[in-house]
């Protein structure tokens, strides 16, 4: 049986620097407007009054968040063209001479992964630098990540090491794809249903 | 992210295909069920009818390949039928609009009308219908809530209906109206009140549908309040809209039942309901919202 490739994050360590998301766009030299690794950025809390006094119990954590490769993926389901498919170690690519840009996996897919390049009118979507992974090196995001908070490999080695959790707030239900994904929770996760709760950058991503 | 570009090419392509599948049905049923007076008869309303629905049919596909970021390649989308619904709608879509094509080259070429015709009107009359089918079940995508329902199809297919019924019947008044046969009145008559209680139950079904999908969106939660909160946030004035033009056309119609035909009343209700299906579309695609982000 041949691999399955996810992504692990650690998103207990992740400042949110962004270093990932640069790193991508810059290697896959995307247009403005086109961002296949965002980091999100949640944040909830308030200040509550104490007596005299005043405490706060803000929070905030960040996700780092490309497509998921999934095991099931919605958008090689619905593609009418078969531009998209799922190769080699489960990596979902696109094939841009055959898309016609019908723009129906990006109404699909839970994760915003295909992206629409109005320039050129078709999907674009990460490969997990696929390139890079030939000649025996990390994706650009895994490598650009000084927090060593992005880690990459075979999907059911990650689950073994780190366990299987793959949907916290804001990924939806992984029942409906089932994402090659690994996270490792931080600790305001489950605050993340609170109504001060919400992703503080959806303008950006 | 933000998906409230409303999408519209294919508000226009989704209108304009279900008025033309409608209009097809009706005509297909009446023409194959209804004997129909001699001189609107179906050879001569056929020519009208199908080159109506043609048109539907090309403006139709023309807002759906500007929506295509590649719209030269458009045959591609022909290739996934075993697994993408917009696949099977492409297709179906072709089959439509050739049997269209071919019924409206017998009736320009002066053929007989004769049993190949009322096959061909069975056929389309079939394909029509799984094509709208289609095209609601390519947006009950699992991750999209407010697509994802019954209601989709239910909607989809009442809003062809409506539209199918408002069309048939106003072409048929034209040809009526051209003829200036006094022997058609009492037909007229006929045709406007069996449309009108027509009108009047599909518009209350749209309306109970339209009821049993924010009670649905309610109960699923997840994304699916988020689209509830977007309905009665941004999209507020277009969703008061759609809900007063529909009451309102239901409302006329059913006060013209009960008077002598009143013809102002009856254009006024059936251009209401036709508006109320129009932001209904644009609705449709406005108030999407994915789970996730």
């Amino acid at each position: 049986m041949s691999k399955q490739y996810g992504f692990y994050i650690d998103t207990c360590a992740c400042t949110g620097c962004k270093a990932c998301q640069i790193a991508c766009k810059e290697k896959n030299n995307l247009p403005v407007g086109v961002l296949w690794r965002r980091v999100v950025e949640i944040q909830g809390g308030e200040w509550l009054p104490r007596g005299d006094a005043w405490l706060t119990n803000v929070f905030t954590y960040f996700l780092s968040a490309a497509c998921m490769h999934c095991e099931r993926p919605i958008c090689v389901e619905v593609c009418p063209t078969r531009a998209i498919s799922q190769g080699v170690n489960g990596i979902v690519l696109i094939d841009t001479d055959r898309c016609i840009g019908c723009r129906y996996c990006e109404m699909s897919c839970p994760y915003g992964a295909p992206q629409f390049d109005a320039d050129r009118g078709v999907m674009t979507k990460c490969d997990f630098c696929i390139d890079l992974i030939v000649e025996g090196k990390p994706p650009a995001c895994v490598s650009a990540c000084q927090m060593r908070v992005l880690h990459f490999g075979d999907i059911d080695e990650l689950r073994d090491e780190y366990g299987k959790v793959d949907d916290i707030y804001p990924l939806p239900a992984s029942t409906f794809t089932d994402p090659a994904l690994v996270l490792k929770q931080h600790p305001d996760m489950h605050r993340s249903k609170e109504d001060t709760a919400g992703i503080s950058n959806l303008e950006e991503i | 992210m933000d998906h409230r570009d409303y999408e519209w090419q294919l508000v226009f392509f989704t209108f304009l295909t279900h008025m033309a599948s409608g209009t097809f049905c009706v005509w297909g049923m009446a023409a194959i069920l209804i004997p129909i007076p001699g001189p609107i008869s179906n050879d001569s309303n056929a020519l009208l009818f199908l080159t109506f629905v043609l048109i539907l049919l090309i403006f139709g596909a023309l807002a759906a390949g500007l929506h295509l970021g590649r719209p030269l390649r458009a045959i591609f989308s022909l290739t996934n039928l075993r697994s993408s619904w917009l696949s099977r709608e492409a297709m179906l879509g072709s089959n439509f609009g050739l049997v269209v094509l071919v019924l409206l080259l017998r009736r320009a070429f002066g053929q007989e009308y004769s049993y190949l015709d009322e096959i061909l009107i069975a056929v389309g009359i079939l394909v029509s219908f799984a094509l709208v089918y289609c095209i609601s079940r390519l947006y009950m995508l699992r991750t999209v809530p407010a697509w994802n329902n019954p209601g989709t199809p239910g909607t989809f297919f009442v809003s062809t209906s409506l539209l199918g019924v408002i069309a048939s019947t106003t072409i048929w008044q034209i040809l009526i109206y051209s003829k200036k046969d006094q022997s058609l009145d009492i037909f007229m008559d006929r045709l406007l009140s069996v449309s009108g209680q027509l009108l009047i139950v599909l518009a209350a079904t749209q309306l109970v549908i339209l009821i049993f999908q924010i009670l649905y969106l309610n109960y699923r939660g997840g994304a699916a309040i988020h689209s509830l909160r977007l309905l009665w946030s941004d999209l507020r004035g277009m969703f008061i809209g759609r809900v007063v033009t529909l009451i309102s056309g239901i409302s006329l119609l059913t006060f013209q039942s009960m008077l002598e035909i009143n013809w102002p009343i009856c254009v006024a209700a059936a251009g209401l309901i036709l508006i109320s299906e129009f932001l209904g579309r644009i609705l449709f695609y406005g108030f999407y919202q994915q789970e996730g982000f």
